[in-house]
């Protein structure tokens, strides 16, 4: 399991950035600038680098007189703005159902769209926008933020630091050390600690999940052919802790267990259903609990339902304790 | 649509507002909240805050941090001057 948390935390993405071709002031044009970039990040974090690259060759301003370097970046794939405050492998999973290496995203100087997305000022904005999140998940975990709040300046630069590094965060069971032990990673949450001990945990507890629901129409046979998302009004976008409930013993409570309780609409427990038994080879994918026909994927896996769902809330969540979840769904 | 009833909380200093609660569609995303309370207290210098714990993501459905977060039947926001304050 350690073994899978560090993969987690290590993934990164290959992407290539170009120039908005109408931003291109050099002949030739700019290559494309290749980056790796971690799953957990977040795309703003890579801007200081695309700046440098391309600042030569980017039209000023037409009608201010605003310096390229003040300028806000943004990036879109295949003409949908990315918004920011999603790590970079989140919206990886959601945008490309089969994987494009290198993922091929288009930079601009110009034009934020700021009706769409707020607009970040530096990393500071990110690291801002981070914290709330991890704020939100201790909430959720614990019921307040106390542990998130008493975390020095410095316990946040180091924390904080780790994800722009793109390493396995500071507070991580293996790496912890004096002050971490007595703070985020003993507070923060029960999804660090190791198996043997969540599992003596008594009592139920609950899980930050964020849930990307794309709908497809029709059907997901051929996933190269699939249109591109348009528009953010494509993907619904929820936020349903889901408590871990005690089972019976010798029985896990799965990650199809969990889905069903949140989605009741796509997601149906087999059990319940014996007759609809789907000619649908996809169901059977999944494992035999839970029927479904529409792809679920977690930091780029496509996991068996049949996972214990405390296993993939330890090892697949993000940084900010929130595990990510994108769902594909066949249109009605 | 359900509506969701929403509570706004002056703290460290923030204009009060007089009336308080407002009610809002449970599917609109906490951006519009944001707005609407910035328009209300004429600043937009304002952040705020669910259950004076956390700044929410602006994409996240009213509905949901109902949900999760409500407390005796309303979504409760503080709001303050600064961002220190959280």
């Amino acid at each position: 399991a350690m073994d899978a948390r560090r993969h987690v935390w290590e993934g990164a993405i290959p992407i290539s950035f170009q120039l908005d071709p109408s931003e291109i002031a050099t002949a030739p044009a700019p290559l494309p600038l290749l980056l790796m970039a971690a799953r957990n990040g977040y795309l703003p974090l890579l801007a200081t680098r695309i700046r440098q690259y391309f600042q030569n060759a980017v039209l000023s301003s037409p009608s201010s007189s605003t310096p390229s370097s003040d300028q806000i970046l943004w990036f879109d794939f295949k003409g949908l703005p990315l918004k920011w405050h999603i790590p970079t492998g989140v919206l990886f999973d959601l945008l490309c159902l089969e994987p494009q290496r290198p993922w091929d995203l288009t930079v601009h100087f110009r034009g934020y769209p700021s009706e769409m997305m707020a607009p970040y000022e530096g990393d500071e904005a990110v690291k801002w926008s981070f914290m709330n999140t991890l704020k939100e998940a201790s909430y959720i975990i614990r019921g307040n933020t106390k542990n998130v709040m008493d975390l020095t300046q410095n316990d946040q630069n180091n924390l904080w630091s780790s994800i722009v590094k793109g390493l396995r965060p500071v507070f991580d069971v293996e790496t912890i050390s004096g002050i971490w032990k007595n703070t985020i990673a003993s507070q923060l949450s029960l999804l660090v600690l190791g198996e043997s001990k969540a599992s003596q945990v008594a009592r139920n507890r609950k899980v930050p999940l964020r849930l990307y629901v794309r709908a497809v129409n029709g059907g997901l046979d051929d996933p190269f052919s699939l249109a591109p998302v348009k528009s953010w009004n494509e993907v619904m976008i929820l936020t349903r802790p889901v408590e871990i409930l005690r089972q019976e013993e010798g029985l896990a409570f799965t990650l199809g267990d969990a889905l069903v309780k949140v989605l009741p609409q796509y997601f149906g427990s087999s059990s319940e259903d014996p007759e609809h038994s789907s000619s649908d080879s996809r169901v059977d994918e999944y494992g035999p609990g839970v029927q479904f026909d529409g792809t679920v994927k977690i930091q780029g896996i496509q996991p068996n339902l049949d996972l214990p769902f405390d296993w993939v809330a330890r090892n697949l969540a993000g940084q900010e304790h929130f595990t990510h979840v994108c769902l594909w769904v066949p249109g009605k | 649509a359900l509506a969701v009833k929403v509570q706004f909380v002056s703290t460290g200093g923030a204009p009060v507002l007089i009336q308080s609660e407002f009610k809002i569609d449970a599917t609109e995303k906490f951006a519009k909240v944001l707005k609407f309370l910035r328009r209300q207290v004429q600043q937009d210098n304002v952040f705020p805050f669910i259950n004076q714990a956390f700044i929410p993501s602006q994409d996240e459905p009213v509905g949901d941090l109902y949900k999760n977060f409500g407390v005796h039947g309303k979504l409760i926001v503080n709001y303050a001057p600064t961002l220190a304050w959280g």
